[in-house]
C-alpha cells in the first residue's frame, strides 16, 4: 500500500485458500543509538545555569569564527565587545538575549508589590517593545537593526557584524549563524525501507482512540490488509513514539497540592494508562523494534534532556529485546540514516517566546542556528550541564523530527556543503489518528491515516 | 489441506457465533480460535457473508479499506474500518484502493467502533499466537527468559555502579531490594544494610515522635547541647540527628564546618561527595567496612588529589562549592539520603564512634576539595558569575547548620527511637505537613535563641563524645515526649496507627 506497487486484485474477498497464508519476514536494518550525550550520568541540581551558556559560546564560536570569514571575507575583524571601538566595522561574536517584558518571572510574582498578582499562561509572551540583547563572555551590547527580533530567541549564538553608534548600540548590518555541520553520507538501502513515527498518542484520556491505535499496531503487525499491504508492512523496520503516549488528562497536578492521607487510596491516573501503553507496546515489540521517547505529559523527569521511560512501567513489553526506552532528544542511525528529534517541548516553547507561528519553520530555525533547544535552560526546563551542551548539533541529521505538533509538515532542507535533512512535524495522533512513514531509500515521507468511518454516508475525513 | 477439511466446519462455526450467541466476530478472533492465518481467517469471514446473504439470514459486515487519497497536501496512505452500507462511499473517496476485506461480522447494528476494539481485547493479550498467525514475523522478537533477564539486569546495576560512585547512592531509589544487593555486591556490611532495610520501615512509624520530641523539647535540647557539645560524639551525634529531621542536611555540611576550621587539605575520599547524597557519604565514613567502595573512593580521591594539587583556586572553588552543594542539599531532601542516613548514623555511632569523625572530617575535606571544575576556558569566559555566588554560600550554611544541629540533638537523645526520626524522613518531601512543622519549629527557635545557636555552632567543633552522654540527655527528652504525644500529636499518631494497620 505504501511502496506504490500497483497492485493486482485483492484476493481476501473471495473462498478461503491456502495461497494466501503467507509470512513475511520482517525486514532488517542496522542500528545504532546515538544518544549516550542525553544520558545524564549525575544528577547534580547545585550547579548555576550560566555554565551552560559558557559552554555553548565556547563550542560554537569556532564554528561561527568560520561562517563569519566565508560570508564577509577571511580579513573581517572580530572583536571582543570588551575591545570594541565606537564606530568601528566589525564582527561580534555571542549569545542572543531577548529581553521580554511579558516573560514570566518569578521575581515579579513573588514580589511583594501591592496589586501584583501571578501572571497567567499566554499562548504567546511576544511584544512590540521587545528588544535584542547580544551577551559575549564579559560584557552586552543592544542591538538594532537587521536581526529581526520576533523571530530571534534568547539563546541563539550568533555572528553580527555592524558598528557601535554613539549612543552605544550595536547596529548591525548583517548577521549569520552556524553553518549546518556536516553530514554523513548515507548508503540508502536497495528497497523500500520504512521507519514510522508516531507521537501523542495519548492513552488515559475520556476519547480514547484505542481502535484506531489498534489498527495502526495491526497494520504494522501485518494482520491488517491484503497480501500487497502486509508486504509492505514488512518492510518497516522501526517504530519511534516520539512521546505524549499518556494523555494529559493522566497528570494529576493536584497531587502536589493535596493532603497525602486523603490520596492516600488513589491511584495515579498514569497507572491504568501505562498498562494500557503496554499492551499495545508488546504487540508493537512481538514484531518490530520499537524506541519509545517520554514527552512532557509522560512520567519520566520534567527537565530536559528527559530520561529513558524506567523498563519497570513495561513489564511485559520489555521481555522483548526489541522494545527500547529511549531519551527526549532521541538521536538514532537506522541504516546510515541519522534521525534526530524531540517529542516537541523545544519547538513548542520557541512558540511561545517568539512570532514565528509555522511548526516547520521553528524546526528549521533550530537546525539554522545550529541548536535543538536554544531557549533552555531560559525557558525551558533543562540539566545545569557543565562541561559540554549536549544540544549543540555536531551532525547534520538525515531525518530532523519533532512529535506532538498538530499537523503534519514537511521539507527538505539543504546545506551548503551538500547537506539535506528531511524535516518532519509528526501529528498528535490523539488528534488526527494519523502518523508518518518515512522510506529510508528515497527519504521522503508520507501520512498514513487510520480511520473508523461510521455514519451511513460519512466519507472518510480528508485531512 | 487443512483449509478443506474446515470448510464446512468453520462455517457453522460462525453461524453458532454470530446468529446464536450475537458476538462480533473479527477476522483476528477468528483467526485465534480456529487458529488459522489471518487471511484465511478474512476469506472464511467473506464466504460466510456470501452465505448469509444467499440465505436470507441478513448480517452486518465491516469492511477494511486500504488505499491512497488525495488531499491538498498531497496524497495520504488511508487505512479505513467501513461498515458495509458505507463501503461503496469509502471506496470512491479514495484515489486507489490496494485492499478491502472484511473486518468482522455480526449480528446487530453496531452504533459505533467500540465492540470491534473490545471483542478483540483479550484476543490481543495473546501475544504468541497473533504473532504466528500473522502475515509478518520477526525473527529477532523473541521473548527473553527470566535468566536473561536477571543477567540483563545485574549488568545494568553493575554498570550503574561503575559510573560514577555517586550513583550508588542513587540505588536505594529504585526499590528496598535493590539496596539489599547492591551492598551485597560491595561485599560489606551486608548484614548491615539487611538492617537498615526493616529499619527504614519501622522508623517510619516513629518518626512523629521524635518530632514531637524535638518540638518540645528545645530548652532541655539546649542544655544538653551544651553539656555534650564539647564531645566528638555530639559533633557526630549532631550530624547525625540533624541529618534525620531536616532530611536534607548532610553531615558533609557538618563536615564542612569542621573542614574550615580544621583546614586540613588531606584528601582521603572521592570527590563524588559533592555530587553524592547522603548515604554515599555515610557511606564514606564507613569505609572500614565497605571495602569495594574504598577502593572506588581511592581511585577516585587518588585523581582528585592530582587535581587539587595542582589547582590552589580549584580547592577554593571545591570548598566554596561544596558550600555551596551543601546547602542546596538542605533544601533538597531525598528519599534515599533519609532512608540510608540514619541507619548508618546509628550503626556509626553505636560501633565506630571514632572512624566516623574522622571519616566525617575526611568526607567533609573531600567535599571541600572536590571541585568538578569546569573547564579552564568557559571558567576563563565567566570569571564574574562565580566569584558572586560564592561569597554567599558559605554564609548561608552556617544559619542552617545551626538550625540543623538544634534539630538534631533534640532528636538524637531519643536513642531508641531513632526509627521515628526516619519516618520522617521518609515521607521524603519537603512540603511534607509533618517535615513542614518540624522545620518551621526550628526556625523559630533560632530567631528567638541566637546565643544558643552560636554556642552550638562552637560545640559541634569539639572533639568525639562518648556515647554515655547522649543517654543521658535521652531519657530526659524521653519522659517530656510521651506527655508531648498525648496533647498535640495525637493526630498524627492515630494517622500511623491506621498505616500500621
Amino acid at each position: 500500500m505504501f511502496s506504490k506497487d500497483p497492485n493486482e486484485e485483492g484476493t481476501l474477498l473471495q473462498e478461503p485458500t491456502t495461497e494466501d497464508m503467507v509470512q513475511f519476514e520482517r525486514a532488517q536494518c542496522s542500528y545504532e543509538n546515538l544518544s549516550e550525550r542525553f544520558m545524564l550520568k549525575q544528577r547534580n541540581f547545585g550547579r548555576q545555569y550560566a555554565h551552560i551558556y559558557a559552554v555553548r559560546l565556547w563550542v560554537m564560536k569556532a564554528r561561527l569564527v568560520k561562517a563569519a570569514k566565508r560570508k564577509w571575507g577571511d580579513d573581517v575583524c572580530i572583536r571582543k565587545l570588551s575591545e570594541m571601538e565606537t564606530g568601528e566595522t566589525c564582527v561580534v561574536i555571542g549569545t542572543l538575549f531577548k529581553h521580554m517584558e511579558l516573560k514570566p518571572s518569578i521575581l515579579k510574582d513573588i514580589s511583594e508589590e501591592e496589586g501584583a498578582m501571578p501572571q497567567p499562561p499566554r499562548a504567546k509572551y511576544t511584544e512590540d517593545a521587545d528588544n535584542l540583547i547580544l551577551e559575549d563572555e564579559v560584557q552586552r551590547v543592544s542591538l538594532e537593526g537587521k536581526l529581526d527580533v520576533q523571530t530571534s530567541v534568547t539563546g541563539t549564538i550568533v555572528a553580527v557584524y555592524g558598528a557601535e553608534d554613539e549612543s552605544g548600540r550595536f547596529q548591525v548590518k548583517d548577521f549569520c549563524y552556524a553553518d549546518l555541520p556536516a553530514q554523513n553520507s548515507v548508503q540508502t538501502p536497495e528497497e523500500d525501507r520504512f521507519v514510522v513515527l508516531v507521537s501523542g498518542l495519548g492513552i488515559g484520556s475520556n476519547q480514547d482512540n484505542l481502535l484506531e491505535l489498534q489498527l495502526l499496531v495491526d497494520l504494522v503487525t501485518g494482520q491488517l490488509g491484503d497480501v500487497g499491504d502486509q508486504k509492505s508492512a514488512a518492510n518497516i523496520v522501526r517504530v519511534i513514539v516520539a512521546g505524549n503516549s499518556l494523555s494529559e488528562s493522566t497528570q494529576d497536578k493536584d497531587s502536589l497540592t493535596k493532603a497525602k492521607y486523603l490520596s492516600r487510596k488513589t491511584a495515579a491516573g498514569s497507572v491504568e494508562a501505562m498498562k494500557v501503553l503496554d499492551d499495545f507496546l508488546v504487540q508493537l515489540s512481538s514484531c518490530v523494534d520499537v524506541d519509545v521517547m517520554p514527552g512532557d505529559f509522560d512520567p519520566a523527569n520534567h527537565v530536559l534532556p528527559q530520561q529513558p521511560l524506567h523498563r519497570c512501567m513495561f513489564p511485559r513489553a520489555m521481555k522483548y529485546p526489541t522494545m527500547h526506552t529511549v531519551p527526549n532528544p532521541y538521536e538514532a542511525s537506522v541504516g546510515d540514516v541519522r534521525f534526530l528529534g524531540t517529542s516537541g517541548q523545544n519547538v513548542d516553547d520557541i512558540y511561545k517566546y517568539s512570532s514565528l507561528e509555522n511548526s516547520l519553520e521553528i524546526l528549521e530555525k533550530t537546525l539554522t542556528v545550529g541548536h535543538v533547544a536554544p531557549t533552555a535552560p531560559d525557558t525551558l526546563g533543562s540539566y545545569p550541564f557543565h562541561d559540554s551542551d549536549p544540544f549543540i548539533l555536531e551532525s547534520c541529521p538525515h531525518v530532523y523530527f519533532v512529535g506532538n505538533q498538530a499537523k503534519f509538515q514537511s521539507k527538505t532542507l539543504e546545506g551548503d556543503s551538500g547537506q539535506r535533512a528531511l524535516l518532519v512535524t509528526v501529528p498528535k495522533f490523539s488528534q488526527t489518528q494519523s502518523c508518518v512513514l518515512v522510506n529510508l531509500r528515497t527519504l521522503q515521507c508520507e501520512v498514513l491515516q487510520v480511520q473508523a468511518a461510521w455514519e451511513e454516508g460519512e466519507q472518510p475525513m480528508q485531512e | 489441506m487443512a483449509a478443506s477439511e474446515l470448510d464446512g466446519m468453520y462455517l457453522e462455526n460462525l453461524d453458532e457465533f454470530v446468529h446464536d450467541e450475537g458476538k462480533v466476530v473479527t477476522y483476528k478472533s477468528l483467526s485465534h480460535t480456529l487458529n488459522v492465518h489471518v487471511n484465511q481467517a478474512k476469506q472464511m469471514l467473506f464466504s460466510f457473508v456470501e452465505k448469509s446473504r444467499k440465505e436470507k439470514k441478513p448480517v452486518h459486515v465491516t469492511y477494511l479499506v486500504n488505499g491512497r487519497q488525495k488531499t491538498e497536501d498531497g496524497t495520504v496512505c488511508k487505512v479505513c474500518v467501513a461498515k458495509d452500507d458505507n463501503l461503496e462511499a469509502v471506496k470512491s473517496s479514495l484515489e486507489t484502493v490496494s485492499s478491502v476485506h472484511v473486518y468482522s461480522v455480526q449480528k446487530a447494528d453496531l452504533k459505533d467502533s467500540n465492540p470491534l476494539y473490545m471483542s478483540d481485547y483479550d484476543i490481543n493479550k495473546n501475544i504468541q499466537l497473533s504473532a504466528s498467525l500473522s502475515a509478518v514475523k520477526c525473527p529477532q522478537a523473541q521473548p527473553r527468559d527470566s535468566d536473561e533477564i536477571n543477567q540483563l539486569e545485574e549488568e545494568k546495576r553493575l554498570q550503574v555502579l561503575s559510573s560514577t560512585p555517586g550513583s550508588s547512592s542513587k540505588q536505594p531509589v529504585k526499590g528496598k531490594v535493590q539496596p539489599k544487593k547492591e551492598s551485597e555486591q560491595l561485599k560489606a556490611a551486608s548484614s548491615s544494610s539487611t538492617a537498615s532495610a526493616p529499619q527504614p520501615k519501622a522508623g517510619k512509624a516513629k518518626g512523629q515522635t521524635t518530632m514531637a520530641q524535638m518540638l518540645t523539647k528545645k530548652a532541655t535540647k539546649e542544655q544538653e547541647t551544651s553539656e555534650t557539645a564539647k564531645t566528638d560524639n555530639g559533633g557526630k551525634e549532631n550530624k547525625d540527628s540533624k541529618n534525620v529531621p531536616t532530611g536534607g542536611k548532610p553531615k558533609p555540611k557538618m563536615g564542612g564546618m569542621m573542614a574550615f576550621i580544621n583546614k586540613n587539605p588531606a584528601v582521603k575520599s572521592t570527590d563524588a561527595s559533592k555530587e553524592s547524597s547522603k548515604p554515599f557519604d555515610q557511606k564514606n565514613g564507613k569505609q572500614d567496612k565497605v571495602i569495594k567502595q574504598e577502593e572506588v573512593t581511592k581511585k577516585e580521591t587518588s585523581k582528585k588529589t592530582s587535581k587539587v594539587s595542582a589547582t590552589a583556586k580549584g580547592k577554593e572553588d571545591a570548598r566554596k562549592s561544596g558550600a555551596k552543594s551543601k546547602k542546596i542539599k538542605d533544601m533538597s531532601s531525598s528519599d534515599e539520603d533519609e532512608d540510608l542516613a540514619p541507619k548508618k548514623k546509628k550503626r556509626r555511632r553505636i560501633q565506630q564512634p571514632e572512624s566516623s569523625s574522622s571519616s566525617e572530617e575526611e568526607m567533609s575535606e573531600d567535599e571541600m576539595v572536590i571541585p568538578p571544575t569546569p573547564p579552564p576556558e568557559p571558567r576563563a569566559l565567566s570569571p564574574s558569575p562565580p566569584p558572586s555566588p560564592e561569597p554567599s554560600p558559605p554564609p548561608s550554611p552556617q544559619p542552617d547548620t545551626k538550625s540543623s544541629k538544634k534539630t538534631t540533638k533534640s532528636v538524637n537523645g531519643a536513642g531508641g527511637k531513632r526509627r521515628k526520626h526516619k519516618r520522617v524522613l521518609k515521607s521524603k518531601q519537603f512540603v511534607n505537613e509533618d517535615g513542614f512543622m518540624v522545620t518551621e519549629k526550628v526556625y523559630e527557635s533560632e530567631s528567638t535563641d541566637a546565643s544558643d545557636v552560636e554556642e552550638e555552632k562552637v560545640k559541634p567543633t569539639g572533639p568525639s563524645k562518648p556515647g554515655t552522654q547522649t543517654k543521658q540527655p535521652s531519657p530526659e527528652k524521653k519522659k517530656p515526649s510521651p506527655v508531648g504525644k498525648s496533647t498535640k500529636q495525637a493526630g498524627i499518631m492515630s494517622f500511623f496507627k491506621k498505616k500500621a494497620a
